[in-house]
């Protein structure tokens, strides 16, 4: 099946444009994805979307549409009814809120309208779009009032913390504190091993391991303890 | 002056009126010429009267004076100043004739061993009139010091003074008026003493308290004039940014429509774009929407923060998209907490290659969101920051979070966590608006 490809920019010449230049890059890289609609109008890409149930598509909007709502406003929307939703922005310039707009939105990518490095950075989100839709295994979080969802990839470990029912999660440049419970967590099938009463690993993710010192380490930097236990099955994780 | 009637009485008195008119025109700074003159018309007249009775002839001085300097012609502060004048005047006549008078009869009389009789000598009054002039030519000069210490161009604090001023006068007379009449004036001149110097110390006193306060209130009306202005000032700078922005984004999109449009001949256009491209790309501060947040207070501590930073090398990105009317706490734990978690932010980006601080203030439908990220060196514990007041070694996260802690603890409303994303360390207070 073809991911479905939404486009909206206020300006109608940008709009013709980024469409044709769109199509050329699913032509010639052989994406599987397809132009369904292209508007000026950001209801339009609402009414779309209620319309027809548009699961994990793919989404190219101006930041500042120029039509009272914003490429925000919209973006949120989009992101209510379609959860899988690929937002990539386009913006005349890195001026807008991108900070925010990383925080609320977590687009997959922002496209600053003609530069040079215009063509490579729309293959490059088209390339995310596909590709992340082979659905890669994810943890989903919460953080305050914002879901975080994390490529299980990217966890190294989780640790208790001094506060009771608040783990800390440990990972690639990332680190969250959320509440949850280990044990929950152990068995919720992300493949996570307790080596420690207080510490739960993934594997996959191991460096080396100091048997003497009963460290595991993620990089040269993290490292998390394990339990004399739990040594048995250390050894077999990291084999 | 209250020694006895006698010949020799008038010349003195005479004199010191000279030496209390000269004195009134050094504190006023009065140089005309007319000032003077109608002081000579006087002269004569006045010395009677001085001799006859002292609160009848400063009344009538005050009079003279009022009508000579035109003082009801006169602006407010000039007006003021000179009645400063004749006031200290009068207190430094009164204090120094009292002063001679007792120092001759009680200290340098018995020592003379001058045989007091009923015709006081010729040499008795010399001796009062010299040091009476004295005393009036010292008293002067430190008071006309005190004058320019104190900040005389200030009207109220003139006005102050005048009233302390007028009272002490008053008192002091009436209080030798009363003990000489009921004759017991010699007897009782140490009394007197001590009565003017503490009316005198009370004068300082309640001038001093006085002052204070009305320079505290002073103090706070200009301060509040002062934020007026700022914040006058803000919004303009603010305009004049979103104007710049908004010129920039319609360049681009113009430049970027016409090179569509022109595929083929955009040789001039591409010169036209080399032009302006530094000028395109030149980095303004990323300060979005400023103007959406309505919190003068916050803002102008944003506004400083972000200045502190700037001065620190460190580059600022501030985001607020939506207008942000009211925060539900108290403005003052609120900033007490932004700035907790700004100067936090500012010190853990020291260590760091590319200093960066973005602080994002994000209305949600039910609360407001203030996001502080910033960059950060070494390693962090999440979990031994959590505990009050902790610091690494290598980048301060923890200054001034106990502070912290106790002010999220106090709030319902609130909630706060710190995590690292993307190699920064991110700062989230949510404040809900229930």
């Amino acid at each position: 099946m073809k991911i479905p490809v939404l486009l909206c920019d206020d300006d109608n010449n940008l709009l013709n444009y980024y469409k044709d230049k769109i199509q050329e890059i699913i032509n010639t890289e052989n994406f599987q994805a397809q132009i369904i609609q292209v508007s000026t109008n950001a209801e339009q890409v609402i009414e779309t979307l209620k319309n027809d149930l548009i699961d994990g598509g793919i989404y190219f909007l101006d930041i500042e549409l120029a039509s009272g709502k914003n490429g925000i406003d919209l973006a949120e929307k989009i992101n209510q009814l379609d959860s899988e939703a690929n937002i990539i922005f386009l913006t005349s310039y890195e001026e807008y809120a991108i900070y925010t707009l990383q925080r609320e939105i977590k687009p997959l990518d922002f496209i600053v309208k003609s530069s040079e490095k215009e063509q490579e950075q729309l293959v490059r989100a088209l390339k995310n779009a596909t590709q992340k839709n082979n659905k890669e295994a994810v943890m989903a979080i919460k953080v305050l009032n914002r879901k975080i969802k994390i490529k299980l990839s990217d966890i190294f470990f989780i640790e208790t913390s001094a506060e009771p029912h608040k783990v800390i999660l440990h990972g690639k440049n990332i680190q969250y504190p959320f509440y949850a419970s280990m044990k929950n967590l152990e068995n919720k099938g992300y493949g996570l091993v307790r080596v420690h009463e207080s510490f739960l690993i993934n594997p996959e993710n191991i460096e080396s391991i100091d048997f003497t010192k009963r460290k595991i380490y993620f990089n040269k930097r993290i490292y998390c303890f394990f339990s004399a236990a739990k040594l048995r099955l250390v050894k077999k994780l990291f084999k | 002056m209250i020694l006895v009637a006698h010949n020799l009485f008038l010349i003195h008195e005479f004199v010191i009126f000279i030496a209390f008119y000269l004195s009134i025109a050094y504190l006023g700074k009065i140089r005309d010429i007319s000032y003077y003159a109608y002081g000579g018309l006087i002269l004569i007249p006045i010395t009677f009267l001085s001799a006859f009775d002292n609160l009848i002839f400063f009344m009538v001085v005050t009079i003279y004076y009022y009508l000579i300097r035109k003082l009801w012609k006169q602006k407010y502060l000039k007006r003021n100043f000179e009645l400063l004048a004749l006031l200290e005047g009068i207190a430094i006549n009164i204090v120094s004739t009292f002063f001679s008078s007792y120092l001759i009869k009680d200290v340098i009389q018995p020592r003379l061993n001058i045989r007091l009789t009923y015709n006081i000598s010729l040499e008795i009054i010399l001796y009062d009139v010299v040091l009476a002039i004295l005393l009036t030519v010292v008293m002067t000069w430190v008071v006309n010091f005190y004058n320019k210490k104190i900040t005389i161009s200030n009207s109220t604090e003139v006005t102050i003074l005048n009233t302390e001023l007028t009272f002490f006068i008053i008192i002091i007379l009436l209080v030798i008026k009363w003990f000489f009449s009921i004759k017991m004036l010699s007897q009782l001149s140490n009394i007197v003493l001590l009565v003017i110097f503490a009316q005198f110390i009370l004068t300082l006193f309640v001038t001093l308290v006085a002052v204070k306060k009305y320079r505290k209130r002073n103090e706070m009306i200009v301060l509040k004039k002062q934020m007026k202005i700022m914040s006058l000032y803000n919004h303009e700078i603010e305009q004049n940014y979103q104007e710049m922005r908004k010129f920039k984004h319609d360049l681009k999109n113009i430049l970027s429509s016409l090179k569509i449009n022109n595929q083929e001949s955009n040789s001039y256009l591409k010169k036209v774009e080399q032009y302006l491209h530094p000028f395109q790309n030149k980095k303004i501060d990323h300060i979005i929407n400023l103007e959406n947040l309505k919190l003068q207070s916050l803002k102008m501590l944003i506004i400083t923060k972000i200045m502190d930073a700037k001065a620190k090398g460190i580059t600022i990105a501030f985001e607020c998209i939506r207008p942000v009317e009211s925060i539900n706490l108290n403005e003052v734990d609120l900033n007490r907490i932004i700035g907790i978690l700004f100067d936090n932010a500012i010190e853990a980006t020291q260590n760091t290659t590319d200093k960066e601080i973005h602080i994002l203030v994000i209305k949600h439908n039910d609360s407001v969101e203030f996001t502080i990220e910033n960059s950060f060196s070494g390693e962090v514990n999440l979990d031994k920051i959590k505990k009050l007041g902790y610091t690494t070694k290598q980048n301060n996260q923890g200054i001034g979070l106990s502070n912290l802690s106790r002010l999220v603890d106090k709030y319902m409303q609130l909630s706060f966590a710190q995590y690292v994303e993307n190699k920064l360390f991110v700062s989230t207070l949510i404040i809900e608006d229930k």
